[in-house]
């Protein structure tokens, strides 16, 4: 996908799964074991995401400021 | 030379049904041979000769139409364009489907060619509804025709009589393709925007299936389940039933060890959505990952997540404007307006406390802080004058309370609210995770998993 | 009930140009009886579109009339709320949401032949009111054409479904969804601005209860149990309640402690603003929803709108 680009048009049929080959899987156990696969895709949380920028600085400057 | 009308009858008495094949690629010799033939026979004529033919002793009566429809479709197809005869074509695949409905004909060899028939059908109907103005047809005529087909066969399975079976192998045809049946038919209905049709299929199932464990299906089928499961729940606004089916996709896909053109293609797919719908959930992807899929939607997202981290409303409307006409061709977007700003005013409540009260080693914040933070949040009002109305209408400063309250009663920020005297008071700790727990965790308890489709994961 | 009848002679069945001039005359001269008139007018609204549907007719004249019909309803909602005579407010409702879903049928299906109803977008704002809580309307509504979907009218249905999204509504039946926000501040602060026409605000006066009641489910949750009586006063301006009678009223029937100080808001024991064997609360009015139908005619509230005869040619082309 790239943002606004797609028609619409076309996007249902562009959200289809096409075919793809597969891996075989020799017994029903392996598959089990993907629940285990570690893919990555996600972090902590957010509380582990570090921000320092500006709209952090303006909120602290802001509230400071309204402190006084 | 012998006659190629009585060669195929012999083949169909051998119990041989893959000579009823459309598939111009595979069956083309004996449809050519046949047309050849047929060239001069008549309607009629064609029937009695296959009453003549005696197949299963003549006592199937939906099988002989099966094999007339077939003879008419080799008599009369163009060989050059199966899109010119589209006709020839529903005719045959609607007397194929209705010689499966009844179980007690020996329809076994019948059901892989009504598979093998489904993915020619399909694409041939969605290109003739893509030209629905120019042929005069309904919008999405042709594939709703090929739905409510399809989903008599869906329909036909019977829910479990049979003896469970402990090998996918050992299952009767039409179990076998029960999930591929399916699917197929959550695509269409996804497609022609009637996907609250897709409830009944995922409902019946489990109940129609006589398989032991879901992970006895083919393993694509597996991964198109979930990932239609998931965006059927996340068009219903469902998130952690959503993330659950569409993150369990993705790693399926992902641990694939080759990963083809078409593996990754899907895996963007299912990003498409398995994104927005963790991040709803409380989790934040990691873009690294992400852009090894997909570089586009990396760099479509990566502000998001700044954005909802530093709790900026502002910018957050702004993102969804920019975003809009991809948003909302994916139904995403009423579902990021009203769902995304619950964690943004999570992050942001806990970066007042993280600045005000900490420091102070005050256990409270005021309304009149968090209402400040707002203010600063959802910027100057001229900044967001020129977006769509419902980027600037729905939050203000004044709702300070109201968001105050709706986190805690969630449970995601652990304190009183005093809304008389305008305080909000928590317990004494250094430890801000006292006060704003994880809120994938809190979500995970507040929202379980649907108990009907546990069976996915046994 | 007309489900059992047999169907009527095709001579009783009006044509369409009459029944529009039916609806006419009930539009000059009758709606200006009501509250009294209220069961006629329910039973002659149902006549005329029974009519259209008897013909199997959906051209211009019955655009215009469900149209015009759902905003006679809509009407009806916050007349009948203020006053005392009896009615049946879910039949309204049933006749309202009917209408509404004849209306967008017909919409899909002229937009389906390359035709536009001038009022489309009036009429999809109100559907999004009347399952206020489907996510099936979402979807619908982003499916539309962006100037279906950019109108103001649905832009702000769109913020009010938002507004009282709120994760803690509890009905039957009903699936709770994930972050979603109670703001029911905002609803009352909105529902007050003169950017929010009348008939959209008579009909989310149909919601004032529930979001009162999830206003007090929230506050109940989020105060410390041991939190003073909150002043009636406190109430009436943030809820937007009439007088203090009409807060006896609303805690008496949820059974919501009141003292001499006021509202002692932890003593909220129900989950749902639903209450099991009782007959539901009496719908509210807001004086400010009443402010704004003094200023308008009623005609002219009907009325409005653009001629449904520009969608006319490419229907009847068909």
């Amino acid at each position: 996908m790239s943002f606004d680009k797609d028609p619409k048009k076309t996007l249902e049929e562009d959200d289809e799964f096409e075919d793809f080959p597969v891996d075989t899987w020799p017994d029903s156990e392996t598959l089990r074991e993907t629940s285990n696969v570690q893919t990555n895709l996600w972090q902590e949380d957010w509380d582990d995401v570090e921000v320092d920028d500006d709209f952090t600085k303006e909120l602290q400057a802001e509230l400071e400021k309204r402190q006084q | 030379m012998s006659n190629p009308l009585n060669q195929f009858f012999q083949e169909l008495h051998n119990g041989n049904d893959t000579v009823l094949s459309i598939d111009i690629a595979a069956n083309g010799q004996l449809i050519a041979n046949l047309q050849n033939h047929l060239q001069n026979t008549q309607d009629d004529m064609m029937s009695s000769l296959v009453e003549k033919a005696k197949l299963h002793n003549g006592s199937w009566t939906r099988y002989n139409i099966l094999v007339v429809s077939f003879l008419k479709f080799c008599r009369d197809v163009d060989p050059w364009s199966l899109w010119e005869s589209f006709d020839l074509v529903f005719d045959y695949y609607q007397s194929l489907s209705n010689c499966l409905l009844n179980d007690s004909y020996p329809l076994e060899s019948l059901v892989p060619l009504f598979k093998l028939t489904t993915d020619i059908v399909i694409p041939l109907a969605a290109r003739l509804d893509e030209n629905h103005e120019a042929l005069g047809t309904r919008k999405h005529q042709f594939l709703a025709h090929v739905s409510s087909i399809i989903s008599k066969v869906f329909n036909s399975v019977k829910p479990k009589f049979e003896e469970i079976s402990s090998r996918f192998e050992d299952l009767p045809e039409k179990q076998k393709v029960l999930l591929y049946v399916s699917n197929r038919l959550n695509n269409i209905y996804m497609r022609i925007d009637s996907s609250s049709s897709c409830a009944n299929i995922f409902k019946n199932v489990k109940p129609k299936s006589t398989i032991q464990r879901f992970s006895q299906f083919p393993i694509r089928e597996q991964i198109e389940y979930r990932y239609l499961l998931g965006r059927y729940y996340l068009l219903n606004h469902r998130v952690s039933n959503a993330f659950h089916q569409l993150n369990r996709c993705f790693e399926m896909l992902a641990s694939q060890q080759t990963v083809t053109p078409a593996l990754r293609r899907n895996m963007h797919r299912v990003l498409n959505y398995l994104i927005p719908a963790g991040i709803l959930f409380g989790k934040v992807p990691s873009m690294q990952m992400v852009a090894q899929v997909s570089p586009e939607l990396a760099r479509s997202y990566t502000p998001l997540i700044h954005i909802v981290c530093e709790g900026n409303l502002a910018a957050f409307h702004c993102w969804l404007a920019e975003h809009e006409t991809s948003l909302r061709a994916r139904r995403l977007l009423l579902l990021l307006l009203e769902k995304m700003p619950m964690l943004l005013y999570r992050n942001l409540v806990r970066r007042v406390v993280l600045l005000v009260a900490f420091p102070q080693n005050l256990n409270k914040i005021s309304y009149q802080a968090v209402e400040n933070a707002i203010r600063i949040s959802l910027g100057p009002p001229d900044r967001l004058a020129r977006l769509p109305i419902i980027y600037r209408t729905i939050h203000a400063p004044e709702n300070v309370g109201n968001v105050l309250e709706t986190l805690v009663t969630l449970t995601f920020l652990k304190a009183n609210c005093f809304p008389l005297s305008g305080q909000c008071v928590f317990r004494k700790t250094a430890n801000i995770r006292d006060i704003f727990p994880n809120i994938n965790e809190k979500l995970v308890i507040l929202f379980p998993l649907n108990n009907e489709d546990s069976w996915l994961d046994e | 009930p007309a489900a059992a009848a047999a169907p009527p002679l095709p001579s009783d069945v009006r044509p369409p140009h009459i029944l529009q001039k039916t609806l006419d005359y009930i539009v000059e001269n009758i709606i200006q009886q009501l509250p009294d008139c209220e069961s006629f007018l329910w039973d002659r609204m149902r006549s005329i579109r029974q009519d259209f549907t008897y013909q199997n007719y959906f051209g211009p004249e019955a655009i215009d009339c469900n149209e015009r019909i759902v905003r006679i309803h809509l009407l009806i909602l916050h007349i009948m709320a203020k006053s005392d005579v009896e009615y049946s407010r879910q039949q309204e409702l049933e006749q309202l949401h009917k209408a509404l879903i004849t209306l967008s049928e017909i919409y899909d299906e002229v937009r389906l032949n390359g035709g536009f109803c001038p009022n489309e977008a009036e009429f999809r704002a109100y559907s999004l009111l009347s399952r206020i809580r489907d996510p099936e309307y979402d979807k619908m509504i982003q499916d539309l054409p962006e100037n279906i979907f950019r109108d103001d009218k649905v832009q702000l249905a769109i913020c009010f479904r938002r507004i009282i999204s709120n994760s803690n509504y509890s009905e039957r039946g009903y699936i709770r969804t994930e972050n979603c926000m109670n703001l029911y501040a905002r609803f009352f602060q909105l529902i007050q601005s003169p950017e929010i026409p009348f008939l959209m605000s008579s009909f989310l006066e149909v919601y004032v209860n529930e979001v009162r009641f999830y206003a007090v489910k929230s506050l109940s949750h989020s105060i410390n149990r041991k939190h003073k009586p909150i002043p009636m006063s406190y109430l009436e301006q943030t809820l937007l309640f009439n007088n203090d009678e009409e807060i006896r009223n609303f805690c008496k029937y949820y059974s919501i402690d009141i003292n001499g100080d006021g509202v002692l808001l932890t003593s909220l024991e129900h989950h749902s603003h639903i209450l099991p064997d009782t007959k539901p609360l009496k719908q509210s009015y807001l004086l400010c929803v009443d402010g704004k139908l003094q200023m308008t005619s009623l005609v002219q509230l009907i009325n409005s709108g653009s001629s449904n005869d520009i969608a006319s040619p490419l229907l009847e082309s068909k």
